[in-house]
Formats: C-alpha cells, structure tokens, sequence
C-alpha cells in the first residue's frame, strides 16, 4: 500500500502506523458527558466502503494525518494533515 | 538426446553435475531439466499420492514434476523442491529425486498406485475418521511419513538472500512479442521502464517463430530490440525474474534468481525478493500450453508439444529419436515439422479435430485420439483410436502434447477479481481493469498469433502512456504478417482407465467427477477435495482442465463454473528470500548505551528491554549465580554507593510559552506550579482514564521542560505528544522533540551518593539540590545536569551529560564507586531495589490499571477542567472501590516463592479461574529484608493489608500461602532518600 | 579543560569498502535540531537570514552556506549543522536541542549507490523523484534514518540515531557485500 503524506509525498505503507478511526480526532469537550465520551471512546461505525482514519509517517516526517481510503477496492484516496483541521479541542 | 548444431547453449563451456549420485555432463546455457533429457535421463521424480514415475512435462515455471532437491553445500542447505525446469546448470551442481522410498527407479510406496482404488478423492476425510484415538497416533504420523514434497534439510541457512525496492514509471512483466515491443514504446516516450522476464533471455516464444517482423526474421528482431532496449538509461532489464504478485497502489512482489543459477557462494545471494512500486504495468505474461488428459498420460516422456520445441532451439536437445504428437492446435503441427526438421522421427500427428490437414510429410491420424499408453518408467508406445473405433499401435520414445493455451492471467486477479471464459477464444481472460493501471497485452490478453501480440504491445503501451501524462513517441508499431491460429480445445479422452490432470498432486479426471457426484459442486470446494491445483505448481497446467471436467460433470458449462481465487505467489517464494536480513539479529536493530563496551568488557550479560540492551549484572569473582551478584549489588546501593545507566530511559524536551498549559493537559497532576530548579513525579493516562506511564517532569527554564518516560513507553509517549500537540493543540507555542539520543545518564545511589557526586564538580552543598531537585553543573569539566530523583529509596542522583561523554564518565563514576566500597548494579538489581521501594512498573502499569489502583488517585488533579483521560478516569467501573488494588505480598513462611504471574485466592478458596481475586505483578528475593516479597493486585486490596491468602501458579505448579501489606516494604516513610 | 573523553558514536575503522562502494563514518559535528513554535517561522526566519544567512527549509529541502547547512528533518524540525555561533537568539521562537552526539553520520559513495540503498530503504531514489540538496526520512532496515543528497550523484549522508549506529552499519555493509558480489561475478 502507497500513502500519500501530504508533507513527503507519496511513500510505502511500512513507513507508517495506524491509529484508528477519525473519531478520535474528534475529542469530546470535558464536560460533554458519558454518553459523548463513550460514543468517542469506543463506538465505531465499521462500514465497508469509505473511511477516513488517522495514521501517523511514524518513520518518516511524525506528521499525524487523516487517510481516506477504501476498505473495498483498497483505493488509498487522499490524505491531509490533522492539525489542519483548524480547531482546538484541547480544554 | 544433444542435436549437433541446435541451441544456443555454449558448447566450448561443459559442465559436470551428478542427479542422484550418477555424474552427467551438460553445457553452459542449460537447464537441469534439459542437461537431464540431454542425457536420456526421462525419470526425474515420483508422483505425490500414488508414487509413480514422473518426467519432465514442461519448459518453464508451471512445470508440476520436476521437483529436486538441490544440495548447496559448503555454504547453504540444501533447497528442495527446486524446479529442474527453472534451474541453470552449473558446474558440480547436485541434485537429486524427492518423494521416494529406497531408489527412484524403485519405489516402496509404488504400492499406493496399486491401492490407488482406495485413494480416490476425500480419501482423507473419508478413511482416517473412526476410531477418533486413532488420529493422533496412528494416522497422522502415517499421513505425514508418506506425505508432503521434499523434506527440509534443517540446517542453518549460511548463503545469504537479499530483498530490495524498486520504483519505475512502467513495469513490463513479460518480454515477448507484446512485452518488447510496449518495453521499447514506453521507454522512447521516456517512461522509467524495468522490463523482467523469467527466463535467462528476452523474446520468448519469437525464438521459435519462424516468422517476419518489420522484414527481419523474428530472431534479428529480438537482438536489435533487445540491444536498444539495453542501451537506454531508462530501461533497467531484469532476466531471471518472475512476478510473484499484484498488491496494494501499485506495487507488485518478483522473485529474482541470482546466485541460485552458480555455485553457491558466501556473499552472492542466492535469490532477491523485489517490491516493484509502479505507476502502471502491462501485464505480457504469454500463455502456457494446456495438456489433454488420456489415460496414463503421466509417463515420464510425455511433455507438452511447445516444451520439445523449446528444449530444441534453446538447448538442442531431443526428447527422443521417435516421438509422436497429440495436439489439437495448429502450433502442435508446426512443432512437430520442427522436431522433425532437427532429425527427429514423426511417428504419428494424433489430432482430434476432423479439419485437420498435415502441415508436412508424417503420418496425420484426424479425428483420432490417443487412449493408451505403454511404458513403465518412460513412454514406449501408444494406442490410437480413429473415429471409427480402429486402433493403432505404435511404438515411440516421446509423446508431445497441445491441447490450446491457458493465458497466464494470474497477476490480474490477484485483488480479487475472478478470470472470465471466452468462449470464442476458448480460455479464460481477466476482466478490465481488475488491477488499477494494469494493462494485458499479447497471449496474456488472448492475442495468440505474433502479429496480434506486437499490436497490443504498442496498444498496451499507448494506453500505459496516457496513465503517465507521456506523450506517444513517433515510434511505429512492428509489423507482423496476420495468421489465423486454429485451436480448438480437446480436454479430456473418454474412457476407463485413469487420466491425470494434476500430475503434481495425483489429481485424475474420476477424482474430479466423484467429487462432483459427492456434491462438491463449486470449483471451490472441488478443489479442496480433490487437491487439485494445491501444489507447489498451483495447478497452472492444470486448472482449466479441471474446470472443463467439473463442468462436464455438473452440465454447467466453464463459464458458470468459473475458477478458484488467484493468490500470490505466481511462483513458490523460498522464505529465505522474503525474509532476508531477517535472519539473527538482523530481526531487529540493537540499541547500545555509552556504557555497553565497559559493561561487556566486565562480563555482564546484555538483556534486551524493547531494543535497547542493558546490563543484567555484573558478576565477580566467586560468584557462581545471577542471584549472588544481584544481592550484593544491591547492597552496594543499600550500604555504599550503585550506579547504574538510565540512558534508555526517554528524554522528551517540551518548550514555548504554552509549554507548561500543554503538560497540564497531558499530565493526570499539574505540572505548570513546578518552579525551575524542580522536577516533579507525574502520570500520563490514555484518554479512556487508565494509565499510559509515569515518569519525572523537570523545569529547565521559564519556558523549557524536559520529561522522562520509561524505557519501555518511550516511543509510544512521544507519538502520544505529538497526537495531542498536532491535532488537540496545534496553535498552542510550543515544540517537542526526543533528545533520548543526546544525554548519557547515569543513577549514582546510596548513602554515599553524594560523596561521589559531589568531587565530581566545585562547590556542590547537599542543601543546593534537595530531593526533587536539579541543578545544572560541570561535572568533570563537561556541562551537565544534576538531577536529584530516586528509583532506590536511597539518596539518589542522575547525572546526564552529552551523550559522547557518557563512555568516559561511566568509567569516572565506577572507578570512584569501587573506590567507596560500591560499584555497578544492573537491571536485576535494579528491579530489587523498585520492588523494595513499592516503585511501579510496565509490569502494574499494564494497561487494565488506573491511578487509583495504584494508590494514585491524588495525581488526578480536581483543579483543572481537563486533561488527557480526565473524562475517561471519571467513569464509573473505574472509579469502583472494589476494584484490584496494588498491594504488596509475603511468603508467611518468609521462604517460599511468589512468582509474577501467578494468580492470588482467598486462602480458603479452591483455586479456579471463577474464585481469583487477583494476580502478582513483580516478584523477587529481597535480600535487604531476607525474604521473598511481590507486587500484585487484589481485590479491595488496601482494606486487606495483614489478611492471608493464596497465591497459585497453575503454569509452574507453585502454590504459596502469603501475606498482604503495604506495597512499600522497606523505608515506608522515604526517609532515607527524601533527607 | 574537561577530565572527560568524547567518544564518538561509532569506534572502530572509519571508513568499510566492498568493491567500487565505500561508507565513510563522518566525524561528529555541531548539530542543533531546531523546531519552530506554531506561527512563529517568519519571526524565525528573519533572525536565521541575519545570523546565518538561511531561512527554515521547506519540506524535504536543505539550505546551506559555506560554514551552516540547515536540513529538513520532519515536521517543522529541520538540523543546523556546523554553527558554532550562540544561538540564543532563536530562543524565542523555537524549541532548540543539542542533538551533536545524538546522531551518527555516514556518507555513502560510490556507483552503486541507489543499489545498495535498495536492499535497506523503500524511498524512490530516482533523480527525477529526489533530487540534489534534499532531505528525506525513511526506513534503513528497521532503522529510522534521514537520507541527505548533495549535488553530486555519487554520494548521500546518512544520519540515524547514534544508539543504533553500529546496526545500521551492520545492515549497510551487508547490503553492500551482497551489491559487491554481485558486480564481480557480473550478475
């Protein structure tokens, strides 16, 4: 699999890690309440087709990016850069 | 038999091998499988399952019998396995024959051919059943006796493999006809083209053709192609090579033959196993000629018609002086006028189809069909059968074969798609687009006369182009006269006596039909009954007749009947090249530490901890256990003075104005209040409220901090900062980064750690850097930090200095230590003296725990709104009180042993899995306290500090009545290291 | 005047050769990893032009004067190699780490460089993919290492951590060995 790192281009699978689904980009504000954070923590669509998880270039730039790709045909559609996404979710 | 004036093998060039003990002689330029028929030797190997005598059938790849072992001594072990077919010749080489017992020529277990009524399809399922005992001793250890191919020398691999990357524009995987002429096409248009083939030359089945293209013969074409092709700095040309599989964006696996080919060698690798990232690819695989099944059509010397004709003009070499032909293809005809040409005698041109015209002068039996053959360990006769029932005996030497081609699609199908009959060209073809970018062309794409391969090469190529946004060079398409190739596919010849179809797995055409009247209808499951297609050869020659008589068999027709899934490997992949530099240490890299050399040089054995190695211990003179050498290291940090490396522990430098709001929010406690000069304990949780790691925070400066993580979390921490800074916090001022690398640190404890730090440097008071503190000083003239943490309980000081120091000052520090009556403990002692303490590591924090088990839950700060994990940690089941909680245990006869690992009961309980309670986490002898003491978890663990209960190590068989206490065993008050 | 020794990240001969290619151990030299706080590149640059003469590499890209180089080396993190100049200045803009020791520094040369590299890095090393003066992360084996080029073909710096660079050399000079091999029996 080939990954498109928005910082370094496109580069081998094996010079990445995945972390999972977008979701957990998506950080709940700390009073949201159990049923936000439990929706964040562990609830998953887990639909074939279209997803967007986050991965990081572990081995080559450390940039956090958000991939889109097909789980179907493995078509690795695009990435962008996480802290891109233009908001704070930190308290 | 050796042709005089045939083949472009290298006559000046003789070489020696010896097949199963007996010396031959062959030429540079041969094949074991054509030096081996050069010499008359037609037997080669015994069947899988019944044990019969099997022949070369083949000239390439797909071959299914000519499987040897091949011996690569002095400096690798012996491959089996290894395809005659694909193998050069070289001088020495050693082989010999699998799958027999006592001599090939007589086999032991030819006897399965005689049971061969009782070994019919589902023969496993259906016979080794009942008595159920039976299976594990009797028929398993039978089944694995007598089955499998070629046996593993179990020697250790010494002849090194290689795997390697390579990126191009275009990929041309095949170069025949198509593959040439889309090689030459793309690579004027400028295209970055590798070309790979699977034989030793480029031009495939053109060698043969005795036809014009672009008024030259075929063969002139070949070289003047092949000359320009190799003068262009764009086109890398890579013989030896088959693709082995189609994956993910563009990137396809090939297996290259290198130093397999030669003698072995110690620094040649014997194969490479290459990742190809492509943009796009043409598939020019060609097509491999299909067998006819007849009865007893398995005898050595029997081979495909295509397979005679190749060994001839590659090699010079005849089958036989007496062959006959039973085909049903046009080619099969001009084949048999080349055999003939070469001095070879056409007995017989059997061809099925009643249109068929002599293309020469042989005898043509039309509309006939060959339904017996004679011959124990090679063919010497057949049986001919006209249309109306005569027969016709004949004696032969060799029998050829061509019942059609089967396309070699293989590499499109593999994510995913499934292969569709053609009816009118009579074979299966993969669908469009079934790999992204790849494009068929030639036989590969069913294009079966040369003048149509070279127009889908440039076609392939065209199209190739546009993907890569190339402009179409002005380079014309080669030109071949049109011919018309008549085939017409002849699968199977009715009749009683067996006929094979999958020679490699002992598959006949009754195997086939039973499982479909067994109800093993779908190709799929067919092919697990039957085994068919499940050898190393996968059942390239094979698979398409299967399906024709599965077909056959249920009324479906090919088309419904469809093919089994295509998986890589195209090819049998040896391990060794796909995992090559794996092997040893080559598994993984090893960290070393800036006292590793002095470690080593004092006999301590290196223990791995991730990959980084550490000391274990330091033994001495005397000592004749591990055990001995920890205890008194111990007591140095108890009674005098330890040190010990903390390198590997990470270093995370944080700094910028946001610095310290960052560490609030990735720390459970606050860490903004700590002032410069001070270092602060911390605990990271993940966010759903368990604990990530501890480790040490220290404020440098009003905008710097440097923080510790453990050694095992280091790598997992630093991307969890960077998740949290680049996605929670991206305008937050502030930067982080590893300086793991930069600084050699080094623990120096005990009641003599201050002597020795303090004639490190000038004017150091103990009231300058109190406990929690750090100072930053010239230790020894260099530039260091002076930290004043513990991991003992003794008085304890880090000492870090830049990393290319930190040789020179652990010889400083150990000389000085020694001096005190102290010296180096390792990770052993280490972990005693944490223990001791009640100090924690990845052994309690193990991911199911959260501060509050620990003890902890004053580190989750109520000040601050929110942190990483706050939310998570506030959830109910982990705020429940009857949670495992971290305890410290005793053996109550202060002598037997708690093992980590073990699991903790009531001491009235029965202990099953249903009654525990808890579980041991860490465990030592503390030598300090002259018993045995543990960490563990038990439930409502701290309101049972005194009770007794029950620890039980089901795996080792140890059971261990102890006491509950308070985690901290030694020093409860801190007292020795706080003042 | 120190009572300390620097000992370098690899000990040992400082330079293996198989056949036509060599990797050279390159002697320890300044190394400042500087990484830049979130809007602050222009304030940055503006004192690296002053000071240096450079401004932050864009990704990939390596900047350089006769006396400084400044390598990209990920994220918003780029190298300043060779300044002994105080750099305090950049303070305020800037994580600023020592990272001299850190790092182990080899140049490969020789004519079959991109083959050698091949058996180690699955980075396309094709000119028209990564040029001169640039930078790129990736994999040597399992080992995170950062791929510099120059303006001559013939030879690339290698940097990886100095804890794993007795493995990495390991790994080269056996890749090289197999690349060697090869060549002389003209395979």
């Amino acid at each position: 699999m080939r990954i498109p790192c928005p910082i370094c281009g496109e580069r081998d699978s094996r010079e990445f890690r995945p972390k999972g689904d977008i979701t957990y980009a998506d950080r709940p504000a700390a009073e949201a309440g159990n049923a936000a954070w439990h929706s964040y923590l562990h609830l998953r669509d887990n639909q074939p087709g279209e997803i967007v998880e986050i991965w990081r270039h572990a081995h080559g730039c450390g940039a956090w990016i958000s991939v889109t790709r097909n789980t179907v045909s493995h078509a690795v559609l695009g990435a962008k850069l996480l802290r891109d996404r233009g908001q704070d979710h930190a308290g | 038999m050796r042709v005089e004036g045939k083949g472009r093998i290298n006559r000046d060039k003789p070489l020696k091998f010896t097949f199963d003990g007996k010396t031959y002689q062959g030429f540079e330029g041969d094949t074991l499988a054509s030096a081996l028929l050069a010499n008359d030797v037609a037997l080669v190997g015994r069947s899988f399952k019944y044990h019969r005598p099997r022949g070369i059938v083949t000239a390439g790849s797909d071959d299914p019998n000519g499987l040897v072992e091949l011996s690569r001594g002095p400096y690798g072990a012996a491959i089996p396995n290894t395809r005659a077919t694909m193998q050069s010749l070289y001088e020495g080489l050693d082989a010999k024959s699998q799958n027999h017992l006592g001599p090939l020529g007589f086999d032991l277990l030819a006897v399965n051919d005689l049971a061969a009524p009782f070994l019919s399809a589902g023969f496993y399922y259906k016979t080794f059943m009942w008595p159920r005992r039976f299976w594990e001793a009797v028929y398993e250890p039978l089944i694995r006796r007598a089955a499998g191919l070629g046996r593993l020398s179990r020697e250790m691999e010494a002849e090194p493999s290689e795997k390697a990357f390579a990126h191009c524009d275009l990929l041309v995987i095949g170069a025949g006809p198509a593959g040439l002429t889309a090689a030459l096409v793309a690579a004027e248009a400028g295209a970055d083209v590798i070309l790979v083939d699977e034989n030793t030359e480029l031009g495939g089945r053109l060698w043969l053709e005795d036809v014009v293209i672009d008024d030259r013969p075929a063969q002139t074409w070949v070289t003047q192609i092949w000359a320009k092709l190799s003068a262009m700095p764009n086109v890398r040309i890579m013989p030896r090579c088959t693709v082995t599989g189609a994956y993910d964006g563009g990137t396809y696996g090939m297996i290259e033959r290198v130093g397999i080919d030669h003698a072995p060698s110690d620094t040649i690798p014997r194969e490479c196993f290459w990742r190809i990232t492509a943009r796009a690819a043409i598939l020019a695989t060609g097509a491999v000629e299909r067998p006819i099944a007849f009865a007893d059509n398995d005898r050595p010397a029997i081979m495909m018609a295509g397979a005679m004709r190749a060994y001839l003009d590659r090699h010079g070499v005849l089958p036989a002086r007496k062959i006959a032909l039973f085909v049903s293809t046009d080619q099969g005809h001009r084949d048999a006028l080349a055999l003939q040409a070469a001095g070879a005698t056409i007995a017989a041109v059997i061809d099925p189809r009643s249109d068929a015209t002599a293309f020469g002068d042989y005898p043509l039996y039309r509309s006939a069909e060959v339904v017996a053959t004679r011959g124990r360990k090679r063919i010497s006769g057949i049986t001919i059968r006209d249309a109306s029932g005569k027969t016709t005996d004949l004696d032969i030497g060799a029998l050829g074969i061509s019942g059609g081609w089967n396309p070699n699609i293989h590499l499109a199908c593999h994510m995913g798609a499934r292969a569709i009959w053609h009816a009118e060209k009579s074979c299966f073809l993969a669908p469009e687009g079934a790999v992204p970018a790849l494009t068929y062309a030639g036989s590969a794409a069913g294009y079966f006369s040369t003048a149509e391969c070279l127009t889908s090469g440039f076609a392939a190529a065209i199209k190739a182009l546009s993907e890569l946004g190339l402009t179409p060079p002005h380079t014309p398409c080669p030109i071949a006269p049109p011919s018309h190739e008549r085939a017409k596919p002849h699968w199977v010849v009715s009749g009683k006596k067996r006929a094979w179809i999958d020679f490699a797995n002992d598959v006949t055409t009754k195997d086939i039909r039973l499982a479909a009247q067994e109800g093993y209808q779908s190709v799929e499951h067919m092919k697990r009954y039957t085994t068919q297609g499940m050898a190393p050869d996968q059942g390239r020659s094979s698979n398409t007749t299967a399906i024709a008589v599965l077909a056959d068999a249920t009324g479906r027709g090919i088309a419904e009947t469809g093919t089994t899934t295509y998986r890589p490997p195209f090819v049998p992949v040896s391990l060794g090249a796909i995992g090559a530099g794996a092997q040893g240490k080559g598994f993984a890299p090893e960290r070393l530490t800036t006292s590793h050399a002095a470690s080593v040089a004092r006999g301590a054995p290196m223990v791995a901890t991730g990959l980084w190695y550490r000391a274990s211990y330091f033994p001495q003179n005397g000592e004749t256990t591990w055990l001995q050498s920890c205890n008194r290291e111990v007591g140095y940090v108890r009674n005098s003075v330890g040190v010990v490396d903390v390198s590997t522990l990470g270093k995370i430098a944080v700094s910028g104005p946001d610095a310290a709001r960052f560490l609030d929010f990735v720390y459970s406690n606050i860490m903004s209040t700590l002032p410069e000069g001070r270092v602060r304990y911390g605990l990271m949780l993940r966010e759903d409220g368990f604990v990530m790691d501890d480790g040490t925070c220290a404020r440098i400066g009003s905008y710097d901090y440097v923080i510790t993580t453990t050694t095992a979390a280091a790598a997992e921490v630093m991307a969890h900062l960077e998740f949290v800074a680049q996605v929670f916090c991206p305008n937050w001022k502030l930067s982080l980064t590893s300086t793991t690398e930069a600084w050699a640190q080094f623990a120096v404890a005990g009641p003599k750690a201050f002597d020795l730090v303090s004639g490190l440097t000038t004017g150091l008071l103990r009231e300058d850097l109190p406990f929690m503190g750090w100072v930053a000083r010239d230790v020894l003239g260099v530039p260091a930090r002076i930290f004043r943490i513990s991991f003992s309980g003794e008085e304890g000081y880090e000492i870090a200095v830049p990393v290319g120091y930190g040789a020179s000052l652990y010889d400083a520090l150990l000389t000085r230590a020694e001096a005190m009556g102290g010296g180096p403990y390792g990770v052993e002692a280490l972990n005693v003296l944490r223990l001791e303490k009640g100090f924690i590591t990845h052994a309690e924090i193990n991911g199911r725990v959260t501060a509050g088990d620990l003890g902890m839950a004053g580190l989750l700060s109520k000040k601050k709104s929110d942190f990483i994990g706050r939310a998570g940690a506030a959830r109910e089941g982990l705020l429940d009180p009857a949670r495992p909680a971290l305890i410290g245990l005793r053996p109550v006869d202060d002598r037997s042993k708690i093992l980590a690992g073990g699991h903790l009961f009531e001491a009235d309980a029965k202990p099953i899995r249903e009654s525990s309670k808890g579980y041991v986490s860490s465990a030592c002898f503390s030598p300090t306290l002259g018993h045995p003491i543990a960490l563990g978890f038990f439930v409502e663990g701290r309101a049972r500090h005194g009770d007794q209960v029950k620890m039980v190590d089901h795996l080792r068989g140890q059971e261990t009545l102890c006491e509950i206490c308070p985690p901290v065993f030694f020093d409860p008050d801190g007292g020795r290291m706080r003042d | 005047m120190t009572d300390l020794s620097l000992t370098p990240p690899v000990t040992g001969p400082s330079d293996i050769s198989y056949g036509a290619m060599q990797i050279r151990i390159d002697a320890p030299q300044n190394i400042t990893a500087i990484l830049p706080y979130p809007n602050c590149l222009d304030a940055l640059d503006t004192i690296l032009k002053s000071d240096f003469g450079l401004r932050f590499p864009a990704p990939s890209e390596v900047v350089s004067t006769d006396a400084v180089r400044l390598i990209w080396n990920g994220l918003d993190h780029a190298l300043l190699l060779g300044a002994s100049a105080p750099l305090a200045a950049l303070a305020p803009y800037a994580l600023l780490a020592d990272q001299s020791g850190a790092l182990a520094r080899f140049t490969l040369t020789g004519p079959d460089l991109v083959d050698v590299l091949a058996r180690l890095c699955p980075l396309d090393m094709r000119p028209s993919v990564f040029g001169p003066q640039r930078a790129a992360g990736s994999l040597l084996g399992h080992i995170d290492a950062l791929f510099v080029t120059s303006d001559d073909r013939d030879h690339i710096e290698i940097f990886v951590m100095r804890s794993m660079a007795q493995s990495a050399l390991v790994e080269l000079a056996h890749a090289m060995q197999g690349v060697a091999a090869r060549k002389s029996a003209a395979l």
